[in-house]
């Protein structure tokens, strides 16, 4: 039971994890743009 | 006035926030579903409904909370500033923002000639006609209404040769079901099937639907809640699946049954006529009904631990996430 609520627990990790990974691909996909504008130019 | 001023004004710029908030919504979603491997539609529709509502109001709420949001000095620090995509121009004469163009325009032609188009038709036509009844249902299909729980659901058999069956709601839902089909189904295997329209006709007395229907009408240019919608009208159909089951004790008929609604040679045979599909939607409705037969055939794993802890720490990350893009 106890190992049960520990998993379930640890299910709850994923949350910070998932939003790391968006904040950083948020993050590139902003500054694309800029890279493109530089590049294309 | 050109694409960027549109883009730039409020219906454009609530437009286009609206689509990508959307995006973080069912891309999270999706993924927050697969983690905690979700598989109960009831659950997994909740979740759905939050990709289709939360974008609506996202962008007026934000703005009052911070009316400053859309000023550049919060741009600069936002985790994605849209305009920046938006503003560029591949190689200084082709703008970015012209991919969006097409993207709303077609989405919004899909709902109308898809959706708006036939709802309407339908309900005029509800309206205008009685139903084409033939005879009195027999005793067998009585019977099992009685053993369902559905209270004043009206059956009416239709004369056709093709299984039609077919839940009606409104004031007085009704169940109609063809004589082909009541040639062609066991008693066990019209139980099931009968289960599943009640179940509907039990569901759709929820005002909530309605609702969700609306708010899908009103972002008629968003392709993401148009997806995000059809395939809460498919776990529509798989919480009804698990509520005829539930009644019946049962999933192997259902699936069954399913399974004549949706021969395993429709789709070869489509292709093999060398014909194209006949259209989009029946393709997904042969789709849809074999997702359906694989689940009750796979008996899923229905228990969600803690779902609306889950349900709430999805809608806090997709809110403040979708916070800090403009």
């Amino acid at each position: 039971m106890r190992i049960k609520m520990l998993r379930e627990m640890l299910n709850f990790l994923y949350i910070p994890v998932v939003i790391f990974i968006f904040v950083v691909l948020l993050k590139v996909l902003n500054w694309l743009p800029l890279i493109i504008r530089q590049v294309l130019n | 006035m050109d694409i960027q001023d549109i883009l730039n004004s409020y219906s454009g710029r609530y437009i286009v926030q609206t689509f990508f908030h959307s995006l973080t919504a069912v891309a999270l979603v999706g993924i927050f579903l697969r983690l905690w491997k979700i598989e109960n539609p009831l659950v997994i529709q909740k979740f759905r409904f939050l990709v289709i509502l939360l974008p609506v109001l996202s962008f007026p709420v934000y703005h009052l909370l911070n009316p400053v949001r859309g000023e550049v000095s919060f741009r600069i620090c936002a985790l994605f500033d849209s305009s920046r995509w938006l503003s560029l121009a591949l190689w200084e004469s082709f703008p970015v923002s012209l991919f969006l163009v097409p993207l709303f325009l077609g989405t919004s032609l899909i709902i109308l000639f898809q959706e708006v188009i036939p709802v309407t038709k339908h309900l005029m036509h509800l309206r205008k006609t009685a139903y084409p009844v033939d005879a009195g249902a027999p005793s067998s299909v009585k019977s099992i209404l009685n053993e369902l729980p559905a209270p004043e659901v009206d059956d009416f058999v239709i004369k056709d040769n093709n299984p039609v069956l077919i839940a009606k709601s409104g004031p007085r839902p009704a169940i109609l079901l063809s004589s082909g089909l009541l040639n062609l189904l066991s008693y066990d295997q019209l139980k099931a099937a009968l289960a599943h329209e009640v179940a509907h006709t039990i569901r759709n007395r929820r005002p909530f639907l309605i609702l969700v229907f609306l708010v899908r009408l009103l972002m008629f240019y968003n392709p993401v809640t148009l997806i995000a919608f059809r395939r809460a009208v498919s776990d529509e159909e798989k919480i009804c699946d698990d509520m005829a089951v539930s009644w019946t004790g049962k999933p192997q008929t259902l699936a069954d049954t399913l399974k004549m609604f949706c021969p395993e040679d429709a789709i070869r045979d489509n292709h093999s006529d060398g014909l194209a599909l006949k259209s989009l939607a029946g393709y997904g409705h042969i789709m849809s009904i074999r997702s359906r037969v694989e689940r009750l055939e796979r008996a899923v794993n229905q228990q969600v631990s803690l779902p609306w802890l889950k349900f709430a720490l999805t809608f806090l990350t997709i809110g403040i996430l979708n916070y800090y893009i403009v």
